[in-house]
């Protein structure tokens, strides 16, 4: 019978089963001439991409790139903790003054911008922000501690005002990343998020609701970290060039206005 | 003693401390960061960690009991069936302690969420459970029960069955037995599993915030909190403050609760 070899069985193939794994995970760590790039969630659909360009645009040189994906907060703690990068691109501006604050990086970069939207599933039969407010909807916003959530509180003073309590009030969750915000629709146990366009752009099966104009972008800053091999100062540059800022604009994402930021 | 027994003595001594050591180490840096970064006295005056602690303790405690009385009679029938059903049965129950938290949270929510399969027979009778303080208790429960269970396992699978068989030929009853023979023997391993499992269910982070959201004084334990408190302007030196408290409370926690299961118990 199947199940009665199930314990010697299990007990003869625990070692090598074991052994395989470890193997397995012990192979493939980066190399260490590598440039790394420490970046926000949301740039990890586009940044592969710019990298692939700016090696076919600068066959010169001898450059390989390695591409760390997290939230803001927790790669800005790591690198002021004494982690290594060369290049940190931050969706949270006050992080990235605080490194330069610090004296771990310089050069504060605008290289692009997010628009904060409400996003709904498409198929979903909400329209407009009444709609939701109307529908009793269950709405998912980022925590006010993190720049998505700001966005939100502010979008929503700037909306009509018993729209915005009746979608406050259908608030069921205050996420600390807007990653966690947008799983809400993705597992659809909300019907609306507060994210950012380019997540809607490149999630499959979602419409986003526009907010007022008026809503300010959250703009991603660039910071060269002190150490920083050559070729960073290259790619920093070569971010802000017509056709990475093409590449930015179809990924979602906006147009950076501001350039290099007064210190 | 001889020149032997020392070797071997300090060789054990030598083992614990690096263990020791390295356990505790990190524990003090993040109270030294607190006490010279952070700012734990103004969390401790904040009702925002207050209600995060409460619930923390509230949610903790729930899933505790949960885990207790649900635990142990799934642990003896278990340990007291020779089955090869019982055997995978045992062998799968560590599974949830595999899964990142995370996974355990999309887990859930694949079968109690609101689009999970379960879902429509849930909503069918006016039940609707995540992003509720009941969805924090089975997000702890979820990861914290194996812990319990697991332990009880180990508990009553240690134990010689025969003296349960020689209490029934005595003429004691089933309850009697389980009573005064079997439980003041499984109890140091059922009391270790309920700490294990409570301290588990404290520092709940991954599941509860998939399956319950993070809503302050519904959903916001302290884990949660110490997230959202990391992710903020503050940063580091607020999360380390609330970490400090967290620690400080659990700390006490313990100590009561290892004093209480080891001097206080029914059977000592």
């Amino acid at each position: 019978m199947l199940l009665a070899r199930w314990g010697r069985l299990s007990r003869a193939a625990a070692l090598p089963a074991l052994a395989a794994v470890l193997l397995a995970t012990a192979s493939g760590c980066g190399d260490d001439d590598d440039i790394e790039i420490a970046a926000a969630s949301s740039m990890r659909h586009v940044l592969p991409r710019i990298v692939e360009e700016f090696l076919r645009a600068h066959p010169d040189l001898d450059v390989s790139f390695e591409l760390r994906f997290n939230g803001s907060q927790v790669l800005a703690t790591q690198i002021a903790e004494g982690a290594s990068a060369d290049l940190f691109i931050s969706a949270n501006a006050v992080q990235a003054e605080r490194l330069i604050d610090e004296g771990t990086g310089s050069l504060p970069t605008v290289v692009t911008a997010n628009r904060l939207v409400l996003a709904v599933r498409e198929e979903s039969r909400w329209y407009s922000l009444s709609d939701l407010a109307e529908g009793d909807a269950r709405i998912a916003v980022g925590s006010p501690s993190v720049p998505v959530g700001r966005l939100t509180v502010i979008a929503l003073s700037l909306i009509d005002r018993q729209v915005a309590r009746e979608l406050l009030a259908g608030v069921v969750t205050e996420d600390p990343s807007v990653r966690v915000v947008l799983s809400r629709l993705e597992l659809d146990e909300a019907d609306a998020a507060f994210v950012y366009h380019s997540d809607v752009a490149v999630t499959h099966g979602l419409r986003a609701l526009p907010l007022p104009p008026t809503v300010p972008p959250n703009e991603y800053v660039a910071v060269l970290i002190d150490s920083a091999k050559p070729g960073t100062e290259e790619f920093l540059a070569f971010l802000l060039t017509p056709e990475v800022q093409d590449l930015f604009r179809a990924a979602g994402f906006l147009r950076a206005v501001a350039g290099v930021r007064a210190q | 003693m001889t020149v032997r027994s020392t070797v071997a003595r300090t060789g054990l001594v030598a083992a614990a401390a690096v263990l020791l050591l390295f356990l505790a180490l990190p524990l003090i840096g993040i109270a030294w960061r607190a006490l010279t970064d952070g700012d734990v006295a103004t969390e401790l005056g904040s009702t925002a960690t207050w209600e995060a602690l409460r619930l923390s303790v509230v949610t903790s405690t729930l899933t505790l009991g949960l885990a207790v009385l649900l635990g142990t009679p799934l642990a003896y029938l278990l340990a007291r069936s020779g089955s090869p059903a019982a055997r995978v049965v045992t062998s799968l129950l560590d599974l949830p302690l595999v899964l990142p938290p995370t996974v355990a949270g999309i887990a859930l929510l694949t079968a109690f969420g609101r689009a999970g399969y379960l879902g429509d027979a849930l909503d069918g009778i006016g039940l609707t459970v995540s992003f509720t303080t009941a969805a924090v208790v089975l997000a702890q429960l979820f990861v914290s029960a194996p812990f319990f269970v697991r332990a009880a396992y180990a508990g009553f699978a240690s134990m010689d069955p025969h003296l349960e068989g020689v209490a029934y030929t005595l003429g004691l009853s089933r309850w009697r037995t389980f009573r005064s023979v079997t439980l003041p023997l499984v109890w140091p391993a059922l009391a270790g599993g309920a700490v294990l499992c409570w301290a588990r269910a404290l520092g709940e982070l991954g599941a509860t915030l998939l399956f319950a959201g993070s809503l302050p004084g519904k959903t916001q334990t302290m884990p949660l909190a110490i997230l959202a408190a990391f992710e903020s302007e503050a940063g580091l030196a607020g999360a380390v403050s609330l970490s400090v408290v967290l620690l400080g409370f659990a700390f006490v926690l313990l100590v009561a609760l290892h004093r209480l299961t080891a001097t206080a118990g029914p059977y000592r």
